[in-house]
């Protein structure tokens, strides 16, 4: 399967363009020419030249620069918000879709219920409860994301919970969390990891537009979000402002979507063959 | 089944537009005939009872005048024509003027100024937070046109407050609950140059000309107010050709302004400075509460960067809290000058010592708070994080969190604040009025100044202020509380605001009033 | 089927009852005590901690859990959301009542673009696979999912508005006001739905039924119109009419870029406002409005596909 991925182009192309963006936001402090907090404000909205690579912003600061560092808080925001709801939905999902009976009845009225709230207002109403910092935002996505992957999570390890290795394995006397992590946890991997790629596309697109209502991240914290923010802000006299964080950010949910299509495409053993 | 279903589909698509084509009603017509202004405003007009601080004032001025008004020349007759003050300061007597009737009809008379007065003293502890109504001992209609307040000690703005469409503005006695305002007025009834309407909550409002003004009837007959709460969307609009008219000391940005240089087809009005842009300091925290930490703020803030570098040279940098230019606030205040190294040196004498993560403490207290902006002005945020920046050098670490309006107000009256924007009176209220405030909470200075050791002191010579009765007693007493002040070191003052004006070209008579929240409307024609 | 129309409805009321539960909890946890705040909103000078026990009193705030969840459900039930905090003369009913409208006419024209362009194009993509249409298609269709949805619409704003001079940049008043916010909208789901009612086709087109009909003779048109298409549409229909409440609730943020004075827009003036009764009835309504559309469109599907009800035996 792995073979079958690294033939297919198009995910080569995009993990590539990932792993760069990744590389850049690390190297950051080596590659900035500027800090990206350092504001000059007589040197506001200069043009892209050798000392700017993509000009300034309104407080004279270098937007190549901020693009850098902000990949840390776009990325790495995503990264945890996805970490904290596949960590809890996998948890959910195994314990109700392999315990069943009350477990799972409580588990799935829960689910429900959570599922009956569309995500992006659900986020903002517990922003709106919690206040407004960063911190809020990730518990909030986290809070409402993870019904949907236990549900998913769920429906798979119903479908293998009575398959053959499954009861083999409980026959010859492992215990319930031994199953779960060693036998029940690589047969839903790659469903999981589909999942995952096609999320982190919301959850960078959610975090950005959070930041862009004025409910994520904070200034001065350049974030690729935030910055289209700011952006906004000056959209009638300097409307060029907007671009590069908005095709960057583009580009890069873009791949994480690719991909995403990509590894369902390498799973599905019916799309392979045609 | 297959028709059934691009049947169904049909259905839907019809149905949904006819929904969509059939509720958009041609809600407002284009403004065809230039004797419509189309202004926008960042929020809706909301409760335009005079007698309370609930409505937008540009709207309440056009519809309700008050007895004086003030000008630069001074106090200018209303709807009284003439008035004497006793020279105990005590008695002030009103000749109404004559023929001017409300826009239902109602006659201004004596009866109806005393009514309006009733009802706002009716509700004085709401005012009293501005000793507007404490001082007054009776009031009473002495014949038909004659109206007369006696105080019970000398009050020397009172003419100006006077003068004030809040809350002393005229509102029909018909208009009012059985005699009482304070909980609501069932019409908007003045004697304004224009009258309401009609009202779309949240999408505009429309104003035309009273039929029965007793003045110069205005020229722009109507006026149509839109709700644009977006900065941006408010200026693209008015490059489309949507809005006439953006008017407000904090509504345009320089570089906006800089932008619109260029077009012909606009024009661009500035006025003179109105009112001091500043920062307080709450002396009531535990970072800001030590005078030291306060004065290095001062010498750490280059108002001239921010002058030349966010408001393009239009608003000049300031050094006082009022302008020097302003009646009895030339009192030679050593300013705090741009200094670096003096701010770090006053900070390390104080005991604020740089971490290893850059940011000074002391005592296990990091050298840390919060600056709250309003996010409904233009320029605020980017002052914020321009001065973030700049502290941040100094080992200063702040943080800055924005709220709109109403929020920001309210956490600024009830003091939930380190560090804000605070809300400048300006022109004629400053600063008798201005300082009158600091007494209580209305904006952020009563919560700012309580940690001060001389509060007391100088709450007892703002009271002395506006008992004082001779020229002299009143400046000696204005230079003491100003320099307390100054020492104390709580008001960051930033630059002088000015008023600023961006509008087609066509519209003529743009100009400023003494009171940078009047739009003088009655005085634009095309 | 009747007897299972029933068994959903019942289905739900514990659902709604969650739902009822969960925005009451939320309501109870925020930091500012409700009796402050609408002390401080009729703009009392001074507020006393006398003057906030007795609001509290009348409020009712001292009132256990369940009584007053019970007392809260009964007032919505009989249509009283509450009064908003920082208008004290707006109930929350007449804000929302107001606002609705707006919203509704924003979501309705948007699913009437997400109809008109997705299915065509879908449809031609999926019969002219993998053809320069069908990846031009595919990749116009990624990078418009990937863009933030306000960066679609301010850059929309910037070119047709500012560029062009060809819609006005925003506000509420007539039909060409309405364009541009419901286009954005519906670019998202545009792109969604190309891709699904293309997977759709495709998937059918593997089916045996059609190597039947292909074997029978039939024109290619034909069979793409009379048995193909009606299979793909039922359950793309069904997932467009389940995304109703997605798509009233996702204009949120259009709402704000073009000041389009609806529902999503109130809500974020109330979460910057702390105006919590509002915020409150605003994800009650969505909550709502989802489990209803759900049951309505489950009830829909199964009754116009054979294959789920034969499930139901």
């Amino acid at each position: 399967m792995l073979k079958r991925l690294l033939h297919n182009k198009m995910a080569m192309v995009c993990v590539g363009f990932i792993l760069m963006i990744v590389l850049l936001g690390l190297l950051a402090p080596v590659l900035a020419p500027h800090d990206p907090y350092y504001n000059n404000i007589l040197n506001k909205f200069q043009a892209p030249s050798l000392e700017y690579p993509l000009g300034t912003d309104n407080l004279g600061r270098c937007v190549f620069s901020r693009m850098l560092y902000g990949v840390r808080p776009t990325l790495f925001l995503s990264f945890l918000t996805m970490a904290g709801t596949i960590g809890l939905g996998l948890l959910m999902g195994l314990l109700a879709g392999y315990l069943k009976g009350k477990v799972d009845e409580v588990i799935m009225r829960i689910i429900d219920i959570m599922l009956s709230f569309p995500s992006q207002i659900m986020v903002l109403a517990v922003i709106a409860l919690l206040g407004v910092n960063i911190q809020n935002v990730i518990i909030a996505n986290v809070f409402i994301k993870w019904a949907w992957y236990a549900r998913m999570i769920r429906t798979s390890v119903v479908q293998y919970t009575d398959s053959g290795f499954i009861l083999f394995a409980k026959s010859i006397g492992h215990n319930t969390p031994y199953i779960l992590w060693h036998h029940m946890l690589p047969c839903i991997a790659s469903e999981l990891v589909v999942l995952a790629s096609l999320d982190m596309g919301w959850a960078i697109l959610n975090i950005s537009t959070l930041s862009f209502l004025g409910l994520g991240v904070q200034a001065p914290i350049p974030e690729w979000g935030a910055m289209l923010s700011e952006a906004k802000n000056v959209m009638a006299s300097r409307p060029e402002q907007m671009l590069v964080p908005g095709v960057s950010l583009m580009l890069l949910v873009a791949a994480f979507n690719m991909l995403g299509d990509c590894l369902r495409d390498v799973m599905d053993p019916k799309e392979a063959r045609s | 089944m297959l028709q059934k279903g691009w049947k169904l589909v049909g259905v839907l698509v019809t149905v949904l537009l006819l929904i969509v084509l059939g509720g958009c009603s041609s809600g407002e017509k284009a403004a065809v005939e230039k004797k419509e202004l189309v202004f926008a405003n960042f929020r809706d007009i909301r409760d335009l009872n005079p007698h309370l601080y609930g409505g937008e004032m540009y709207a309440q001025s056009i519809l309700f005048e008050p007895l004086v008004r003030v000008s630069e020349k001074g106090v200018e007759p209303c709807l009284a024509e003439k008035w004497d003050i006793s020279p105990d300061g005590k008695v002030y007597t009103f000749y109404i003027r004559k023929g001017v009737t409300f826009s239902d009809g109602e006659i201004l008379d004596a009866k109806a100024v005393k009514a309006n007065f009733d009802a706002v003293y009716e509700n004085k502890d709401r005012h009293s937070l501005l000793d507007r109504m404490k001082p007054v001992q009776s009031m009473e209609a002495v014949d038909d046109y004659t109206f007369r307040i006696t105080l019970k000690y000398p009050y020397y703005p009172m003419l100006i407050e006077l003068g004030g469409t809040r809350p002393f503005a005229m509102v029909s006695p018909k208009a009012m609950k059985n005699g009482s305002t304070k909980d609501g007025v069932n019409a908007y009834i003045g004697t304004g140059p224009y009258i309401l309407s009609e009202v779309a909550t949240d999408k505009y409002a429309v104003f035309t000309a009273n039929e029965k003004y007793w003045g110069k009837p205005p020229a722009i007959k109507q006026i149509r107010v839109k709700v644009i709460s977006d900065n941006q969307t408010r200026i693209l609009a008015l490059q489309n050709g949507e809005i006439d008219l953006i008017y407000g000391k904090d509504m345009l940005d320089a570089e906006t302004l800089k932008g619109f240089k260029d077009k012909n087809d606009f024009v661009e009005s500035l006025s003179g400075p109105i009112s001091t842009r500043h920062l307080l300091m709450n002396s009531n925290t535990n970072v800001l509460g030590d005078v030291n930490v306060r004065k290095a703020i001062q010498h750490a803030t280059n108002k001239e960067a921010i002058s030349k570098g966010i408001f393009n040279d239009i608003e000049k940098p300031a050094d006082a809290l009022y302008s020097p230019g302003i009646k009895y606030c030339d009192v030679g205040l050593k300013p705090y000058q741009y200094d670096v190294a003096q701010a770090n040196a006053l900070l390390d004498q104080a005991g604020w010592i740089k971490g290893t993560d850059g940011i000074r403490q002391k005592g296990g207290q990091k050298l840390s708070f919060t600056l709250l902006y309003c996010s409904d002005r233009v320029t605020e945020k980017t002052i914020a994080e321009y001065l973030q920046n700049e502290y941040a050098k100094l080992g200063i670490q702040m943080g800055i969190r924005g709220e709109e309006e109403q929020s920001y107000r309210d956490n600024m009256k009830a003091g939930k604040f380190d560090m804000v924007f605070n809300i400048a009176w300006g022109t004629p209220q400053d600063p008798q009025t201005s300082m009158a405030a600091m007494r209580a909470p209305v904006y952020g200075d009563y919560a700012a100044q309580l940690g001060l050791p001389d509060k007391v002191e100088i709450d007892k010579g703002i009271t002395a202020i506006l008992g004082s009765i001779s020229d002299g007693e009143r400046q000696k007493l204005f230079a003491d509380v100003l320099t307390r002040l100054h020492e104390d070191a709580v008001y960051l003052p930033l630059t002088y605001e000015c008023n600023k004006a961006l509008y087609r070209k066509g519209l003529q008579g743009v100009s400023f009033d003494a009171n940078p929240y009047r739009i003088p409307f009655e005085r634009m024609h095309y | 089927m009747r007897y299972y129309i029933i068994k959903r409805m019942l289905a739900t009321v514990p659902l709604l009852l969650g739902i009822t539960f969960l925005c009451f909890v939320f309501i109870d946890l925020i930091p500012s005590d409700p009796a402050e705040v609408v002390l401080r909103v009729r703009q009392i000078a001074i507020i006393t901690e006398a003057d906030i026990a007795q609001m509290r009193a009348d409020l009712g705030l001292d009132d256990p859990f369940f009584v007053r969840y019970f007392r809260w459900l009964g007032d919505c039930l009989q249509g009283n959301l509450g009064i908003s905090y920082v208008n004290p003369t707006r109930t929350v009913v007449g804000e929302l009542a107001r606002c609705l409208p707006a919203t509704l006419q924003l979501a309705g024209l948007s699913l009437v673009f997400v109809i008109i362009l997705s299915l065509p194009i879908g449809i031609l993509s999926a019969v002219y696979k993998d053809s320069w249409f069908d990846r031009i298609i595919r990749g116009i269709v990624f990078l418009t999912t990937a863009m933030p949805v306000y960066w679609a619409g301010l850059l929309l704003m910037w070119l047709l508005a500012i560029k062009l001079s060809l819609l006005p940049t925003s506000g509420s008043g007539g039909f060409q006001h309405l364009l541009m916010p419901a286009f954005t909208v519906s670019l998202t789901y545009i792109s969604t739905y190309i891709r699904l009612i293309r997977n759709n086709i495709l998937e059918n087109m593997k089916q045996d039924y059609v190597l039947y009909a292909n074997a029978r003779g039939l024109s290619q048109r034909s069979i793409l119109f009379n048995h193909i298409l009606k299979n793909s549409l039922q359950s793309c229909i069904t997932a467009i009419g389940m995304s109703i409440p997605q798509l009233i609730s996702g204009t949120i943020v259009v709402e704000n870029v073009f000041a389009w004075p609806g529902v999503g827009q109130l809500c974020i003036t109330s979460i910057f406002n702390r105006d919590y009764p509002i915020i409150q009835a605003y994800v009650l309504l969505v909550g709502v409005l989802f489990v209803v559309f759900n049951l309505i469109f489950d009830i829909i599907q199964m009754a116009a596909d054979p294959r789920l009800r034969k499930e139901l035996g």
